[in-house]
């Protein structure tokens, strides 16, 4: 026998002795470390779920990502109030050529955002990057305007200013009526003769 | 030895996931770790601290445990450095301080069959809760270790710190202090 391994007294009398002579844990006690070892477990079990779990996130990923492609595509519905609340300068722009869309067109070609989450309210006002896209485009859209402006009848053109000041917008109104007096020397002080 | 070490492979059980493995290593060997706890650090708030800390760290251990030595030799060990960081923590109390002897003698509780052996068979038990609790802590440690947790002679020492004659010396020297303090209710080698 190696040295160490040799028995000093045989322990089984004194280990039934000490058996004999002790208490034992509480319940309580019992219960909190088989629980504890039972958590211990639960990492455990939730690595073996994580691929399939990872799956499911890629997947509603590529889902939710499908559906904003495929919505943003969608026009968005323009409602009756939505018509009646827009201003009468915001109506004459819409009547506005073919020439000043296509002038536009580079803002309307940004790609659609991955995950829009504005209201359909919030879709119809341009976003901010939108608004900064076509704000870039302005001066072929003021060409485009005073190219309309020139095709337009001197009263279809000071009817519009009109409605610019009826609108609020005063300055562009005062603006325009500027350019109109250039254009058309005369009109306005002959049309208020003949309408007082 | 490890084919035949029950624990050791309940223990294995448990770190592939079987809860059930665990409920049962438990239950085989709730009773002797609390015993050989409640005799080391004699207070019985501090037992059920260190027993759960003991406890938690073979639960931590799960992953790192190989079945190099029986499991009862490792959880002893365990159970040892717990006991140590117990001391170190509260302060290292007087190795013949005997102030919970009444307290540790109160808690021998096993069953008897009479009334006669019941008087008798608690006074043997708490003659040899006050025995172990006026040992020297290096001897109550060493006998604790041989008697209850079931290392060699060569694993104590190694857990100890010592060498093997010193840890066969201290046995020795633990038995007989008991048998003297025991008496004819001693057990014969």
């Amino acid at each position: 026998m190696e040295p160490g391994n040799e028995e000093p007294f045989d322990r089984g009398p004194w280990r039934k002795l000490l058996e004999a002579n002790s208490g034992a844990p509480t319940q309580d006690m019992d219960r909190r470390i088989l629980a504890e070892a039972r958590r211990a477990l639960a990492p455990h079990i939730g690595r073996r779920w994580l691929p399939v779990s990872l799956a499911a996130s890629v997947l509603l990923a590529v889902l939710i990502v499908q559906w904003q492609l495929s919505d943003s595509a969608a026009p968005v519905p323009v409602t009756e109030s939505d018509v009646l609340s827009a201003p009468a300068s915001i109506a004459a722009d819409e009547a506005a050529p073919a020439a000043a869309m296509e002038s536009a067109k580079p803002a309307a070609n940004l790609p659609p955002p991955l995950l829009d989450l504005r209201t359909p309210e919030s879709r119809r006002a341009p976003a901010p990057a939108q608004a900064e896209a076509e704000s870039a485009v302005a001066p072929g859209t003021l060409k485009a305007k005073e190219s309309y402006a020139e095709s337009r009848t001197p009263e279809e053109w000071y009817a519009a200013i009109e409605a610019l000041r009826t609108s609020g917008r005063i300055k562009e109104a005062d603006a325009e009526l500027a350019r109109f007096k250039s254009e058309y020397p005369g009109w306005l002080e002959s049309h208020q003769q003949q309408n007082p | 030895m490890e084919g035949r070490d029950a624990d050791a492979q309940l223990m294995l059980r448990y770190t592939a996931g079987d809860v059930r493995a665990f409920e049962e290593l438990y239950e085989r060997n709730r009773a002797g770790l609390w015993r050989f706890i409640r005799r080391l650090v004699r207070d019985a708030a501090a037992t059920d601290d260190v027993f759960q800390e003991c406890w938690s760290r073979v639960i931590g251990s799960r992953g790192r445990y190989r079945p190099t030595a029986r499991f009862t030799t490792w959880l002893y060990r365990i159970a040892h450095n717990c006991c140590m960081d117990h001391w170190r923590k509260s302060g290292r109390r007087a190795a013949h301080e005997t102030t919970d002897d009444d307290a540790i003698a109160a808690t021998a509780d096993a069953p008897a069959s009479g009334p006669f052996a019941d008087a008798v068979a608690d006074e043997a038990r708490g003659q040899l809760t006050r025995a172990l609790a006026r040992l020297p802590e290096d001897q109550r440690i060493a006998f604790l270790l041989y008697a209850e947790g079931g290392l060699s002679v060569a694993e104590i020492a190694e857990q100890t710190g010592t060498g093997a004659e010193t840890a066969k010396s201290r046995l020795r020297y633990a038995v007989a202090r008991l048998k003297e303090a025991l008496g004819n209710d001693a057990p014969v080698d």
